[in-house]
């Protein structure tokens, strides 16, 4: 694949999106660089502001095999991941998978289950394997997860551990859209635009398209001053007098990945430090918990990285 | 070739720049001024004729026995005849309406002082409030950065010149170190817009964030190909090649050079000669456009004052200062002014007074002389005799008649030496005189009507006034002092206040400050029982809240809600595993197990319409100890 190719098949499968979904180019530009970095994506937002939709529309387009999972308290974990059912005609036992055996998988309002049925997940997601009566079964490639969630302050929810949220390579908000961009929204639904079928939408890649952007993506060169400017924007998480609990390294390492596929959606062939920093706050922002001082005086952690993002200096020289 | 041909440029405007102020140091002609007079009215400047602002104005309507005299003038020959403005006749209605508009304009000055006080006090009291609540955080320190800055980045941040960083990178090129020279043509361009205000650098900035911040229209793409080209060298380890860096070289160098250009013209603009405003026309017949005209357009350099008399700078030794006009009719004199006047006089300033003797600066020694002769007979000394006030020649050619409005007179006190008459009327009373004080010359005039529309534009006077200007200018510049000129600069802002008037309302205001000030800072330094604890604001709610209660005979119902809210938040950070509040409260507090499952027994049994016990608010207590000490090992 070659950088021009890159760049084509990123801006066609970003535009066949922005179709369906109006406004929310953020989080619709996340979803893809999360796709194309091999990470998975939470999807924070309050109800009404299209966070399943972006998820179905992309799995549309990107012509990936897509399973939609609704997370209720009831739901079990074998319900996600599949389990043994025995045949009474060969008198054995056959597995049944679970829709997490499919490449796209969203995991509708993911803090509506208990912990146990989230944890389901982190298997699949850190290792995309599934482990189920000692046998481990892989996932299918490319593999994503899109979780949406609600704000935890809505009831009856169970917020995520934080092992699970580090396993996001991105935490995206959807924000309200402008007056303008609702005025669309509500037009095209006037017009006749119906969320539930999606069949307007044509693929414009192929899961093989989507490996090979991801083998692409990995092979952009990144010099040793911008890993340590992701470097010590990670440790400045630890540092900070205002963060209990910062970025792990593997915030570095999504870091690092989220900025390869910028780059590369750029046409260049390395990574400069302005690939790195629209992607701080997406990786950072569920990895970080502040102290309950900060908490008290109605700090976000949005607000915190951003004051850590101006106390890093850019590298500049080679 | 490029900067060569920019200096040349520059030079040629820095020439027009000096050329011009030599330009206008003209000779004037008096022969020609009346007819210059008229053209100047025939061209706009004859408002005061064809339309004079009515009802005249008492300076206007003293002028009005020369109106028959000006050709073409109808319009101001008919306003004379206006019946006068009588202020008496005003309605008793009129005058109480200005004392109370008088006493509501002092009120709102009353209120805004009172305003200007209390968002002073709200700001200082704002600021001690946020400094004590932030001392605590403040006092952690800053996290460290990991990345060690380049020498070569520093060179960004450093207050090197754009033009310095230029001519490094061109060394570095011309030594074949191509990568180097790149960083420093960015970093040039940087710098030079930076200086423009198109950019603002600092470390936390990308070059990407440079490109699209810059404010600077047709230098954005020239900076952005710089950065591409520079990030491909610096990020991408792509080798440079010379015409790479000759391509970036020439966009830094336009983008630097463009600020340079920008400099010089904004040097030029400021070294050409200052203007004082324009020469507006005028419908006032008192007024004295014409005369500023008459003489801009016979060459010389005349403009309005634009400043006070009392600021006019001391000239120095071999200085040919310019001649300052002062009508004294229309600018009042403040003592200060005067008292300025007269030293600056004597240091070698020349100064032409007109109008109002009595309010000319006592030294001067001139007092008014009685006259019932508006005819002036104006004769000049020979301009070659270096000593103008005594060597006198009268041939004919230097005499010019003149007429006023209204007959004035002046006598020199000769006994602060001699001074020489320019022009008597008809009964010999001396009209105009002039005399050397020490270093420098004042010329007088009884009256200040030659100077004002109307008296100019009265054949053959516009040739009187020219000459006298003509021969105490000598190629001097000429400087028309405005009627606010002769106000006194304050030498503070207090003094300014306490000019207006504002005296007694400052102190009180002062007053009323330091007072506030005093209260806050004996409230801030007040003794406290015990240091604030870390989450104060809670804590004194908490607190609070408890005494409100145990007032009310409340403290099941204080006990009650407080181990509810405990019971929440512990159990929103206790592990999934572990189900019992008090065990995790032990834990995390490290306090006994059995002591904390019995206070929260205590705790969680209390309900609100119990009656008190009487141990609720000591059991409150006891758990919030281990609530803050199970949160603070956290």
């Amino acid at each position: 694949m070659t950088p021009e190719e890159f760049t084509a098949t990123f801006d066609r499968i970003r535009n066949e999106v922005s179709r369906a979904v109006v406004g929310q180019r953020e989080v619709t530009e996340g979803l893809l660089v999360a796709m194309i970095a091999r990470g998975h994506v939470l999807i924070e937002g309050a109800p009404g502001l299209g966070k399943t939709l972006m998820a179905r529309a992309l799995a549309a387009v990107s012509g990936c095999a897509f399973k939609r999972i609704q997370f209720t308290p009831d739901l079990m974990p074998s319900d996600i991941t599949g389990s043994s059912v025995f045949e009474r005609e060969r008198g054995t036992f056959t597995f049944i998978p679970g829709p997490i055996f499919a490449q796209l998988v969203l995991a509708d309002e993911i803090n509506r289950a208990p912990a146990k049925t989230q944890s389901a997940l982190l298997e699949a997601m850190q290792d995309r394997q599934v482990t189920v009566d000692g046998v481990s079964r892989a996932v299918p490639h490319p593999f994503v997860v899109i979780a949406t969630q609600n704000p935890v302050e809505s009831q009856g929810t169970y917020p995520l551990p934080e092992a699970q949220l580090d396993r996001f390579l991105m935490k995206l908000t959807a924000a309200d859209p402008p007056a303008a961009e609702e005025q669309r929204i509500v037009r095209n639904h006037a017009d006749g635009f119906d969320p539930s079928d999606l069949s307007p939408l044509r693929p414009v890649t192929s899961p093989a398209e989507i490996a090979a952007m991801q083998v692409y993506a990995q092979q952009v060169r990144i010099d040793d001053a911008v890993i340590a400017y992701i470097v010590d924007l990670t440790r400045r998480t630890r540092e900070d007098r205002m963060i209990e609990l910062g970025a792990s390294p593997r915030a570095s390492i999504a870091l690092l990945k989220a900025a390869q596929v910028i780059a590369a959606s750029e046409g260049r062939t390395f990574v400069t430090p302005d690939d790195v920093k629209p992607m701080v706050k997406p990786v950072f922002r569920h990895r970080v918990m502040l102290q309950p001082d900060a908490q008290l005086q109605g700090i976000t952690p949005d607000e915190r990285i951003d004051e850590l993002i101006k106390s890093a200096p850019v590298p500049r020289a080679a | 070739m490029r900067r060569v041909a920019i200096i040349v440029i520059a030079m040629m405007l820095a020439s027009l720049a000096v050329a011009a102020p030599l330009a206008r140091a003209a000779t004037l002609d008096p022969a020609g001024a009346d007819s210059v007079v008229l053209h100047a009215r025939h061209e706009g400047l004859d408002d005061f004729c064809a339309k004079p602002s009515r009802p005249l104005s008492t300076h206007a309507r003293s002028l009005c026995p020369m109106a028959a005299g000006i050709p073409q003038c109808d319009a101001f020959v008919a306003a004379c005849n206006d019946k006068p403005f009588d202020p008496d006749k005003l309605p008793r209605w009129n005058l109480g309406l200005g004392a109370a508009l008088a006493s509501l304009a002092g009120g709102v000055v009353w209120l805004l002082v009172a305003a200007v006080i209390g968002l002073i006090v709200v700001f200082v009291v704002s600021a001690i409030g946020r400094a004590r609540k932030d001392s605590r955080l403040a006092s952690s320190p800053e996290p460290k950065a990991t990345v060690v800055p380049d020498p070569m980045a520093e060179a960004l941040l450093a207050p090197s010149d754009a033009e310095a960083l230029l001519a490094r990178a061109s060394e570095h090129a011309l030594r074949g170190e191509l990568d180097r020279a790149a960083l420093l043509y960015l970093a040039a361009a940087l710098r030079a817009l930076d200086r423009r205000g198109a950019i603002r650098i600092a470390r936390h900035r990308t070059n990407g964030e440079y490109v699209r911040a810059c404010k600077d229209g047709e230098a954005a793409p020239q900076l952005r190909a710089i950065v591409r080209a520079v990030d491909r060298v610096q990020f991408g380890h792509e080798a440079p090649t010379r015409e790479a860096i000759a391509d970036v070289a020439a966009r830094a160098a336009w983008i630097v050079r463009a600020a340079v250009v920008a400099s010089l013209l904004l040097l030029l603009v400021g070294c050409t000669p200052k203007s004082h405003g324009p020469i507006l026309q005028s419908d006032d017949p008192g007024g004295d456009d014409l005369f500023m005209a008459v003489l801009e357009r016979q060459g010389a350099d005349v403009a309005r004052l634009g400043g006070s008399l009392a600021s006019l700078p001391m000239p120095e030794h071999d200085e040919k200062g310019p001649l300052v006009v002062v009508d004294a009719a229309r600018t009042l004199l403040e003592e200060e002014t005067r008292m300025h006047l007269v030293r600056w006089v004597k240091a070698g300033g020349r100064l032409l007074i007109a109008g109002d003797v009595k309010s000319w600066p006592e030294d001067f020694g001139a007092k008014p002389h009685e006259s019932s002769s508006s005819k002036l007979t104006f004769r000049f000394p020979d301009p070659e005799n270096e000593n103008e006030n005594e060597r006198v020649v009268d041939p004919a050619d230097a005499t010019f008649k003149a007429t006023v409005a209204e007959p004035h007179g002046l006598d020199w006190n000769d006994e602060l030496g001699a001074s020489y008459v320019l022009a008597k009327n008809d009964e010999e009373v001396p009209y105009a005189a002039a005399r050397a004080f020490e270093r420098g010359v004042v010329v007088g005039l009884a009256g200040d009507d030659l100077l004002t529309n109307a008296g100019i534009s009265v054949p053959p006077n516009a040739a009187a006034i020219v000459a006298l200007i003509e021969r105490y200018a000598h190629g001097r510049a000429i400087r028309v002092a405005r009627p606010e000129d002769g106000i006194s600069p304050p030498s503070s802002p207090l003094a300014a206040l306490l000019g207006a008037g504002l005296g007694l309302p400052l102190a009180h205001a002062a007053f009323a400050t330091a007072l506030l000030m005093l209260a806050v800072g004996v409230r801030q330094a007040r003794a406290r029982r015990e240091p604030p604890p870390q989450r104060r604001a809670w804590t004194e709610h908490v607190a609070a809240t408890g005494s409100l209660y145990a007032r009310a005979h409340l403290a099941p119902h204080a006990l009650s809600a407080y181990a509810r809210f405990v019971d929440g938040r512990l159990r929103a950070r206790m592990p999934r595993t572990m189900t019992d509040p008090a065990v995790y409260l032990a834990l995390r507090s490290r306090a006994d197990a059995a002591r904390c499952a019995e206070v929260w027994a205590l705790a969680t049994a209390a309900r609100s319409a119990d009656r008190p016990r009487g141990d609720e608010l000591a059991t409150l207590r006891e758990l919030r100890t281990l609530y803050a000490a199970a949160m603070k090992t956290g």
